[in-house]
């Protein structure tokens, strides 16, 4: 038996009772041609995938072989690359494309300990071309940033 | 028909898109060969690219990534004895044997030939079978179209891997979220908490794009630091010869009709057809013992087989407007992006553009040959540019791909929220393929079994009345039964 084969149909299960929730609380119109309503996808959705979790967990439970497994289930290494992505869309909404993009290339490299200079220059050339490809080539406007939409103002 | 593909032709070979369909192809055969990168991913990355082009270079430059990415997924399987993609876990088996003997430039030449023989005999079949198809489908009604997206959501079976229950669990994970905004038929707000931006629903490349590329970036992450550089043995730079043509060119076109006819069967993707090619051309072969030993008919048959599957694939894709695997739902998505929607109308509405779509593979397929074989040397140190580098690369195209859809910061917190998802996903052994079959399919099934609920005014009879809904209601439940008879077989072998 596996913890975290466990885990993970559970927390399902909690998710698939609140969409089950909010669904019982949609309105019903007042005319109903079919007995279909906007209720009825979501509710059969949520109920199959609590009955697949259930299966998931009893597949699991009546598993003889003890395995246990003791490794971390992410790495350090997933767990900056999360607060990476989590951190760079924070910064982009803030500042805009071109200076959290510098600035969030210049922190993996470091976080990674990397001396080879010309990863920096590729980060810093990577960044400025795209930037210029979307703008100019494509007419594509990418993110200006709260902070610096308001010093621009 | 002849004039519009002749019309898609000369648009194919314009100063306006071929450069864009080079680029396609160039940077499809890049990602493809790098380790780790999918052809799906491929797509996925390179989709923002064309949100500012018109319909048809747009296209046209995702389905050269679409055939450049399969293609260079076998550059590194025959230099590294590591498939690029799923796609060519084949190749490995004769290509790098052939590197192993110092004839790794003979290697990915015959490569290029039978990837270009497999893929331009697909999308010949696809030009000559997809608009009969096509017509047939315009008798679909609201009853068929819900038959049709059940049999659809069967795909999930077919695609959930080691574990059918797993990928069942990621349908549903689609399906519910494809309930999220206004009801399709009564209006009615869901799941939307008075958050404007939910009223829409989940826009679905922003998904696409965390799923895809960023959950995959994450995990690729956690394996760079234990990267060794690649280092490649030497090799002579003799392509292959005409006596080598002249062996494989059957091996090829047989295994070009078979990936095409596999690739046409929703959820059977390029992975199955290259190794069922590849057995078909060991068991027919008159000397099956050099198979894996550095056979040029193996190496032949796994490329020409998933390569095939490129116009296959788009057969259920254009005609009915249901993907048969990932890399065709990332296609949806964008056809979506330019305001079109796939199916039997758009052939009749948009013929310039569907026939653009066929011209520009044959397009595509050529350039790939050509860019394949001049540009050996090339590619074969595309392998050496290190992963640290790249995944930073692939996570900022994918924030600012889920940004320029909309302009919208919403759908970058879409996307990180996925690509999060898709990586947690990913460590529990779920399949993240079944979320977007089920987000596409949801609506389609939701919408048509209601209209059809109105139509029957209450009545069920709809399923059984109507000739083509049976039909594939009992395709449905035929595949329902094989995936379970697989299931319970993989269960019993392990």
């Amino acid at each position: 038996m596996n913890g975290k084969n466990l885990v993970f149909p559970i927390v399902i299960i909690f998710v698939s009772a609140v969409f089950l929730f909010f669904a019982s609380q949609f309105p019903s119109p007042s005319f109903q041609d079919s007995s279909v309503s906007s209720k009825f996808f979501p509710s059969a959705i949520a109920v199959i995938q609590i009955i697949i979790c259930l299966c998931l967990i009893a597949g699991e439970l009546l598993k003889r072989n003890k395995e246990s497994e003791n490794t971390a289930v992410f790495s350090k290494y997933s767990i900056f690359g999360a607060i990476f992505i989590i951190g760079y869309a924070v910064l982009i909404y803030l500042l805009g494309y071109l200076p959290s993009t510098l600035i969030a290339f210049l922190v993996y490299l470091v976080f990674f300990r990397s001396k080879n200079v010309w990863y920096y220059v590729t980060g810093f050339v990577f960044t400025c071309v795209i930037y210029y490809v979307f703008a100019n080539v494509f007419y594509v406007a990418l993110p200006e940033g709260l902070i610096t939409g308001l010093i621009y103002d | 028909m002849i004039e519009h593909l002749l019309n898609g032709l000369l648009t194919a070979l314009s100063f306006d898109v071929l450069p864009i369909l080079i680029f396609g192809v160039v940077g499809g055969i890049i990602l493809g060969a790098m380790p780790g990168l999918t052809a799906t991913m491929g797509v996925a990355i390179l989709l923002p690219f064309t949100f500012g082009m018109d319909s048809t270079p747009a296209l046209v430059m995702l389905i050269g990534v679409y055939i450049g990415g399969i293609y260079g997924g076998s550059i590194a399987a025959i230099l590294l004895n590591t498939p690029g993609t799923p796609a060519s876990a084949a190749s490995v088996l004769d290509g790098y044997t052939l590197t192993k003997n110092g004839q790794a430039a003979r290697a990915l030449s015959i490569s290029a030939v039978s990837s270009f023989a497999g893929g331009l005999i697909s999308t010949i079949i696809l030009i000559a079978f997809a608009p009969i198809l096509a017509g047939f489908a315009l008798k679909f009604n609201a009853p068929e179209y819900f038959a049709l997206a059940l049999f659809g959501l069967t795909i999930i079976s077919s695609i959930s891997g080691n574990n059918l229950l797993k990928g069942l669990l990621a349908g549903t994970i689609g399906l519910l979220i494809s309930t999220i905004g206004l009801d399709p038929i009564n209006s009615v707000p869901r799941f939307t908490f008075d958050v404007l931006d939910l009223y829409s629903g989940i826009n679905i490349i922003p998904v696409l794009i965390g799923l895809f590329a960023l959950s995959e970036a994450l995990s690729q992450l956690e394996t760079i630091v234990n990267d060794k550089k690649h280092v490649l043995r030497s090799f002579s730079l003799k392509i292959l010869s005409k006596k080598d043509l002249k062996d494989i060119t059957p091996t090829a076109v047989k295994s070009g009709v078979i990936g095409t006819m596999i690739g046409s069967i929703p959820g059977a993707g390029a992975d199955i057809s290259s190794f069922v090619c590849y057995n078909e051309a060991k068991r027919s072969s008159k000397n099956p013992e050099e198979f894996g030993k550095g056979s040029i008919k193996g190496l032949s048959a796994a490329e020409a087989g998933n390569n095939g599957v490129t116009g296959g694939a788009l057969v259920p894709l254009l005609t009915l407007g249901v993907p048969g695997d990932a890399v065709t739902a990332v296609l949806l998505g964008a056809l979506v992006i330019q305001g079109l929607s796939p199916g039997p109308l758009l052939f009749t509405y948009s013929p310039d553009l569907v026939y653009g779509i066929f011209s520009s593979m044959l397009v595509a397929n050529l350039v790939m040959l050509i860019v394949g074989l001049i540009g050996i040397r090339f590619f074969c140190k595309i392998i050496e540019i290190p992963r640290m580098l790249m995944i930073p690369i692939i996570m900022f195209l994918s924030i600012i791909g889920a940004y320029a859809i909309n302009n919208s910061m919403f759908d970058i917190g879409v996307a990180v929220f996925f690509g999060l998802l898709g990586f947690t996903l990913i460590k529990f052994s779920v399949p993240l393929s079944p979320i977007l079959i089920g987000m596409i399919l949801g609506p389609m099934a939701e919408t048509n079994l209601r209209k059809s609920l109105l139509l029957y005014e209450g009545s069920w009879s709809f399923l059984y009345d109507r000739p083509i809904a049976l039909f594939f209601l009992v395709l449905t439940a035929f595949s329902v039964y094989t995936a379970l008879r697989m299931n319970k077989k993989k269960a019993q072998a392990a």
